[in-house]
């Protein structure tokens, strides 16, 4: 028998990050999240399972689109149709969220309660599910302390939206050691809410299967649900089975040594084939960062598009519609020594010491930024606070800017006239 | 940092050259085109900075070196070398790495750009940065930040910057173009459309609740309508149904008219009519066959058959008609018989006589048909065997002739005549084959021949030797020819004596003396020998080829000798074998030719010898079986006397008779008994006739007496008539007798047709009878009457049932009765009323429901179009990508905004602290460099920005921009060279490179910048590269040699310091 166990579906969560640019495959990135979801359903019923368990965040609280709830549940249906089980709570973003309210879901889908720890037998297939799902969006509480005892005879799951004992990037909701989860006696924890896939035990099982379709560039990697496999009353099998349509990935090229532009490009046209390959003709929304102390720094501070405006027409042909350069940085060091070169006393020197003077001067830096305010206040919201918001927003970002402008002046003024 | 040794060990067209540039001042560096200025300028780059991987300096080394030696302002030393490659390219002078950041510490945070701009200087760039500062606009700022750098424009780049940043974005809301506002209004566009496309959970919630009530509504008026259409179906009905019940009532009425009339079947009067018609009929013809039958039986009363004729068999009858007819032709044929008998007798007693026998029984005389013909192939056969006795004796003789000639023949021997020498018995003896004969022809032949080749070989061979003789022998009178052998020959002995001389060890005696002398001559003659050998060497060579060719013939002739012999002996006992092969014959033996005639002709001979033998002994055959075959042909003859005496004897002829008279007397005695034979027949003949009528006669007797007794006396008298008046009278009797038997037939039948009727007659009574008793009459008269009474029963009867069927079917109810009952109290016309009304309700119901049903559906698609589309989701990802770009596009613009601020107010940081000192020293330099033309630089700081101005000789203010283009470099070099005096005094300078800057400038300006230059040159190292000689002369005259070294560079040369002495000045 197999029990499919999936998370997180953020269900028309879009992907964010994936600039557009022309060329760019957008049609590829619709829908990803309901075409990972459809994988989900796929993967159920190839495999004939007969138990899909949904460990929260089913939708996205941000979202208000009552369509999402009626795909989720046309969805269901399909595998209630070919008789499959399916156990969902509610994490919290689906707490927060409008959409499951007033729902009717298909009859053989049986969601946990949020008021209090229930257990779900199935006797056919001599499985007892386990679980409570969030009542409001912060759960503080251990909600793993308070779950029934497990059945005896029967393969007990426990079905728990938490950040165990906290992962980076996620809210501490439900937090519990994973020694109260070992404790238990159950034979497998099916967890929601932490995004990367991680499997914290094998005795018992106690896996995270991460979110279904990757968001952004800071869920990197395949990304889909855990196919288990029962027999004879126990676990004999946990598969890591990836459903992502869209697949994002980091590159890191390293352009030290490189002389030129040209050679920076080359390396990283292989750099991008290489990355192809691992896709498995998904769509690969890749970040490029090229860094490394570099000949090569000056002409590629010099005029970024361009080499941006290269990067891409490479990454076309190499990848056509397979391949989105979500974001390109160039984080290549100058050479030179900077500090030297703040010492000097001429017009160069001028320029780095009035840099490192504004650094330091809260007032440079207001006026700075005041300097920026008239783009600043006309930018939606999302991109002045939240994980999508400028770097300069904050103390440290605005260095980095600082240290950009560093570099594109440093490489304007030095090309002089043959720029 | 001072550059004080420059090595270009490996590097464009240098090998292993060096630069001495440790001397303080002025270094001028001085080299024709090509001779490798701008390479040693390329390598002091290379040596900084890396050499670049695609580099022009390459083509005559592969692995590019330099080497340099430079010292801090600290006075630190160092030593380096750089190779070409990608890493680890900064080396000691030893060899192992360096890392960068030992010589970047030199380089005071210049990067190669910088050191390009900063410190290096050709005409092209002198005169752009003059033309710079007037297309600037002359701001002093731009001019002073410009002139530090020495790269370009900072007034372009501020320019650029703000361009960049401007292109990217505008605070303007209506800025349409700008790539930041065109992304923000198209993900408010996203964002707008995400808001539309989505579904509210309650708008969702309030259509499910609305199709929920309209889905009750429904159900409400569904039910009601149902019901009043029950209602409406009963009002109908009862409409229906008041008509079939009326006319129930009516049928039951007049059912009850006819009482209890009992029912007959329907076909009861059909049934009655034709019984009684039948009734009818058959009396009628009983009556008629009664009165047949009467007529019938009195014909048959009135006929009389005779009862004896009547027995007579009619086969008996056919069998006396048949005996009539022969009778009657006996009498006739019986006489003609009676005279044939008669003529038979007479002609054998005739023939009898003929023979002379007269007395003996005719029977007697008949001869067996064998013995005739016995008598006729023995006289056959006796002439056969006379012929074959004459051909045997013929044959005898022939035979014997034959081999009398024979013998004869045997007796001669023609080949003894043509040969006498031959013996007798030779063909009795052993004669060898003709192939032998031949064989042996061919071997004498074959030795015939080899003697013949063998001669004509030896004289060619003596003619050979003869020749080279003769040959030789003429040469030889030319002189002595000399040999390789002689050559040998002679060397060997001197060779011989030196070896003895050698181990004598007296090389200083007399003996030794004369030795030498020995030798001397034996060289002299050895090398005689060989001159000769060479000078004659045509002569020489002939004279070999000649000798070898003499012995060489010499040679073959003795080896023909020998086949000569082997030949001979060959022949000898060829002659013994031949002479030995006729000894046997004993011939004697002759050549092969003649040999071989005679043997042929003995061969021949010998052959025709034995051919005559075999023909005798056939002839002598022949003849012993000829006297065989006349011996058995008179055997044979005597037999047959025997046979013929025995034969002839039969016919009463003796052993004499000739076959012809035995023939004669057979013939005329079978022609006796054929006679005989016939007169025996005819007797029988005539017997059998008479005694077939005696028969006849007796059977017609026979007959009358029992079956017509009339006649019998008719038929002993007249039997024929008689026999004719039986067969009629019989043929009466069998008429009479055919007719009874029809009249009894026809009497069988009248009587069968009568039964037959009187049964129909009673059927049709029976059924009268049947039909009275069903209708309960019993008069026959009575029947119409019932009939028609219960016709109307059934009538009635049938019509109730049908509209109860009806009623049945409209109303599905059991219970007539109860319906009628029902219905009795209705008008028609008041059901219908009530019909109308209920129908009029009915619409309003319909209306109701179409209405509700309305509401149902539109609740239904408005909840169907709550599906799970992704519109919304869809404009969000495309807001996402908006947004992202927007992101990007503001992070650049954030940079180019800042860089474009801080740069700004750093021109104008810069212009504030550096303007006093710059520009003081650039107004002691400029003066000078324009020979006194301009006196001061000033600032107008009426202008905004201020802008810097030339004072002219006269005190006039003139723009930058109106100055001379010489008057503008000259400025721009005096702003340049005042920087970097500063740079120098406050930081570590690297070595000024100057590139031919004075190309533009004339003799007197020349003059005056070099020797300014010579005044710089002791702060900051100065190397200037120039390929114009004036420019070293012209600095000799204005340097001081102190401070000044000329080095020249020259193509395929090592670069060469040029000596105090040679400058001259």
């Amino acid at each position: 028998m197999k029990i499919v166990h999936a998370a997180d579906l953020h269900l028309d969560s879009a992907l964010s990050g994936l600039e557009r640019y022309e060329g760019a495959p957008v049609h590829r990135i619709r829908g990803a999240t309901r075409r990972a979801f459809e994988n989900l359903v796929a993967l159920a019923l190839d495999e004939e399972a007969a138990l899909v368990l949904l460990a929260g965040d089913i939708y996205d609280d941000e979202w208000k689109d009552y369509s999402t709830a009626l795909f989720f549940r046309r969805q269901l249906g399909r595998l209630v149709e070919a008789g499959v089980k399916v156990v969902w709570l509610r994490g919290n973003h689906d707490a927060a969220s409008r959409l499951g309210q007033h729902l009717d879901l298909p009859v053989g889908v049986v969601e946990l309660s949020h008021k209090r720890p229930v257990s779900v037998a199935f006797d056919e297939l001599g499985v007892v599910v386990h679980g409570q799902g969030y009542a409001t969006r912060a759960v503080t509480e251990n909600l793993a302390l308070s779950y029934p005892e497990p059945v005896p005879g029967a393969v007990n799951v426990g079905l728990l939206h938490t950040s165990v004992d906290g992962r980076e990037g996620h809210a501490p909701y439900a937090p519990c050691a994973l020694a109260d989860l070992i404790d238990k006696g159950y034979d497998y924890w099916a967890l929601g809410h932490v995004h990367t896939r991680e499997v914290l035990c094998e005795r018992p099982w106690v896996v995270f299967p991460g979110n279904l379709q990757g968001r952004h560039v800071r869920e990197p990697g395949a990304k889909g649900a855990t196919l288990i496999e029962v027999a004879d009353g126990r676990v004999v099998g946990v598969e890591a089975r990836a459903l992502d349509v869209v697949r994002f990935g980091v590159e890191r090229v390293d352009a030290t040594d490189a002389a030129s532009a040209d050679e920076v490009l080359a390396r990283t046209r292989d750099a991008l084939s290489a990355a192809l390959a691992d896709a498995d003709g998904r769509l690969l929304a890749l970040r490029v960062i090229v860094e490394g102390a570099s000949g090569a720094h000056g002409e590629l501070c010099r005029d970024p598009e361009r080499f941006v405006a290269e990067l891409r027409a490479i990454a076309s042909e190499v990848g056509g519609e397979e391949l989105w350069l979500e974001k390109i940085r160039l984080a290549t060091r100058e050479a030179a020594d900077l500090a030297a070169m703040a010492a000097r006393d001429d017009a160069i020197g001028q320029v780095f010491r009035g840099l490192a003077a504004l650094r330091g001067s809260a007032g440079g830096r207001s006026e700075l930024a005041r300097e920026l305010a008239q783009l600043t206040h006309r930018l939606p919201a999302s991109l002045r606070s939240g994980p999508l918001a400028l770097d300069w927003n904050d103390p440290t970002g605005f260095d980095a800017l600082l240290d950009d402008v560093e570099q594109l002046l440093l490489s304007r003024l030095s090309a002089g006239d043959d720029a | 940092m001072r550059l004080v040794e420059l090595g270009l060990t490996r590097f464009g067209g240098f090998t292993d050259a060096r630069l001495d540039l440790s001397a303080p001042g002025l270094h001028v560096i001085h080299g024709r085109n090509e001779a490798g200025k701008s390479t040693a300028l390329r390598a002091i780059r290379a040596l900084f900075y890396g050499i670049p991987h695609i580099t022009s300096d390459a083509y005559l080394h592969d692995e590019l070196l330099l080497f340099a030696r430079v010292v801090g302002a600290d006075g630190s030393e160092l030593a380096f070398q750089r190779r070409k490659g990608r890493k680890n390219t900064l080396l000691a002078p030893d060899g192992s790495p360096l890392e960068e950041r030992v010589l970047s510490r030199l380089l005071g945070g210049v990067n190669q750009a910088l050191f390009e701009t900063t410190f290096g200087l050709d005409h092209e760039r002198l005169r752009r940065g003059g033309a710079e500062i007037a297309a600037g606009g002359s701001d002093v700022g731009h001019t002073l930040f410009d002139a530090g750098i020495g790269a370009g424009s900072v007034k372009r780049l501020l320019d650029e910057l703000r361009r960049e940043a401007d292109e990217l974005y505008s605070p303007r809301t209506q800025a349409r173009t700008k790539l930041i506002n065109a992304a923000l209004r198209e993900h408010k566009e996203r964002v707008e459309l995400v808001r539309t496309a989505s579904t509210r959970p309650q708008a969702w919630a309030d259509q499910k609740k609305e199709l929920v009530a309209a889905q009750a509504a429904l159900g409400d008026v569904e039910a009601r309508r149902s019901e009043h259409k029950r209602r409406l179906a009963a009002a109908e009905e009862l409409v229906k149904v008041l008509p079939l019940v009326a006319r129930r009532d009516a049928a039951r009425a007049k059912l009850e008219l006819v009482g209890g009339a009992p029912p007959l079947p329907q076909d009861a009067a059909e049934r009655r009519i034709g019984a009684e018609r039948d009734l009818a009929a058959t009396e009628r013809d009983l009556e008629r066959t009664a009165l047949e039958l009467a007529g019938v039986e009195r014909e048959l009363a009135e006929l009389r058959v005779p009862e004896a004729l009547a027995l007579l068999d009619d086969r008996r009858l056919d069998a006396l008609r048949e005996r009539l007819g022969k009778y009657r032709d006996a009498r006739v044929d019986s006489a003609k018989r009676q005279a044939e008998l008669a003529a038979a007798k007479a002609s054998l007693a005739r023939g009898l006589a003929a023979l002379g026998r007269d007395d003996t029984e005719p029977r007697a005389l008949v001869v067996h048909r064998a013995d005739l013909a016995r008598v006729g192939s023995l006289a056959v056969e006796r002439a056969g065997l006379e012929a074959a006795r004459a051909q045997a004796e013929a044959r005898l003789g022939e035979a014997r002739a034959a081999l009398a000639a024979l013998e004869a023949e045997v007796g001669l021997e023609p080949w003894r005549a043509a040969d006498p020498g031959v013996p007798a018995d030779a063909l009795d003896r052993a004669l060898p084959s003709l192939e032998r004969v031949d064989a042996f022809a061919r071997r004498f032949a074959n030795g015939d021949q080899a003697r013949e080749k063998l001669e004509a070989t030896r004289s060619a061979l003596e003619r050979e030797r003869a020749t080279a003789e003769t040959e030789l022998a003429e040469i030889a009178l030319a002189g002595e020819v000399p040999t390789e052998a002689e050559l040998l020959r002679v060397r060997q002995e001197r060779d011989a004596r030196l070896l003895e001389l050698r181990s004598s060890r007296a090389s200083e005696s007399r003996v030794a003396l004369e030795q030498l002398a020995g030798i001397e001559e034996l060289v002299r003659r050895a090398d005689e020998v060989s001159d000769r050998l060479r000078r004659e060497a045509t002569r020489v060579a002939r004279f070999a080829a000649l000798e070898a060719r003499r012995r060489s013939a010499a040679a073959a002739l003795e080896g023909s000798s020998a086949s000569e012999a082997v030949l001979a002996s060959e022949a000898a006992a060829l002659a013994a074998d031949w002479t030995q092969l006729w000894r046997e014959v004993a011939l004697e033996p002759l050549a092969p030719a003649e040999m071989r005639a005679r043997l042929e002709r003995l061969l021949r001979a010998r052959e025709k010898r034995a051919e005559l033998h075999t023909a005798a002994a056939r002839a002598r055959t022949l003849v012993a079986s000829a006297d065989a075959a006349l011996a058995e042909a008179g055997r044979r003859l005597v037999a047959w006397g025997e046979r013929w005496a025995e034969a002839v004897r039969a016919m009463g002829l003796g052993p004499g008779a000739t076959p012809a008279e035995a023939t004669e007397v057979g013939a005329a005695l079978a022609e006796l008994a054929t006679t005989a034979t016939v007169a025996e027949e005819l007797r029988h003949r005539i017997r059998g006739m008479e005694q077939a009528s005696t028969a006849f006669e007796a059977e017609v007797a026979e007959i009358a007496r029992r079956h017509l007794p009339e006649l019998v006396e008719a038929a002993a008298r007249e039997v024929e008539w008689a026999a004719s008046e039986i067969f009629r009278r019989h043929r009466a009797c069998r008429e009479l007798e055919r007719q009874v038997s029809e009249l009894e037939a026809r009497r069988a039948r009248a009587i069968a047709r009568s039964d037959e009727l009187g049964a129909r007659r009673e059927s049709a009574l029976a059924e009268l009878a049947l039909l009275m008793q069903v209708a309960g009459v019993t008069d026959r008269a009575q029947l119409p009457d019932a009939e028609a009474r219960a016709a109307t029963r059934a009538q009635a009867e049938t019509e109730i049932a049908a509209l109860e069927r009806d009623l049945a079917a409209l109303t599905g109810s059991a219970d007539l009765d109860a319906l009628g009952a029902r219905a009795r109290g209705v008008a028609l016309a008041e059901a219908r009323a009530r019909v109308a009304e209920l129908d009029e309700e009915l619409a309003q119901l319909d209306a109701e429901h179409a209405a509700a049903r309305d509401r149902c559906g539109a609740a239904e698609r408005g909840l169907a179009r709550y599906d799970d589309s992704e519109t919304a989701a869809d404009a969000q990802v495309e807001a996402e990508t908006w947004l992202a770009k927007v992101r990007a596009a503001a992070e650049r613009w954030a940079r180019l905004q800042l860089g474009w601020r801080i740069l700004r107010d750093e021109v104008e940081r810069y212009r504030a602290s550096h303007q006093a000192p710059l520009l003081a020293r650039a107004n002691e330099l400029f003066p000078r460099l324009t020979l006194g033309e301009h006196s001061a630089l000033v600032v107008d700081h009426d202008a905004d920005p201020p802008v810097l101005c030339a004072v002219a000789r006269g005190g006039a203010r003139v723009a930058v921009e109106q100055l001379s283009d010489g008057a503008r470099d000259q400025l721009y070099l005096a702003l340049r060279l005042a920087s970097l005096e500063h740079y120098a005094r406050a930081s570590e300078a690297l070595p000024v490179c100057l590139d031919d800057v004075l190309v533009h400038f004339d003799e007197p300006r020349t003059r005056a910048t070099l020797a300014l230059l010579g005044e710089v040159a002791s702060q900051l190292q100065v190397l200037l590269f120039t390929h114009h000689e004036h420019v070293v002369t012209e600095a000799v005259k204005v340097v001081p040699a102190s401070a000044l070294s000329v080095h020249e560079l020259r193509r395929g040369e090592p670069p060469r310091r040029r000596e105090r002495s040679e400058l001259g000045g």
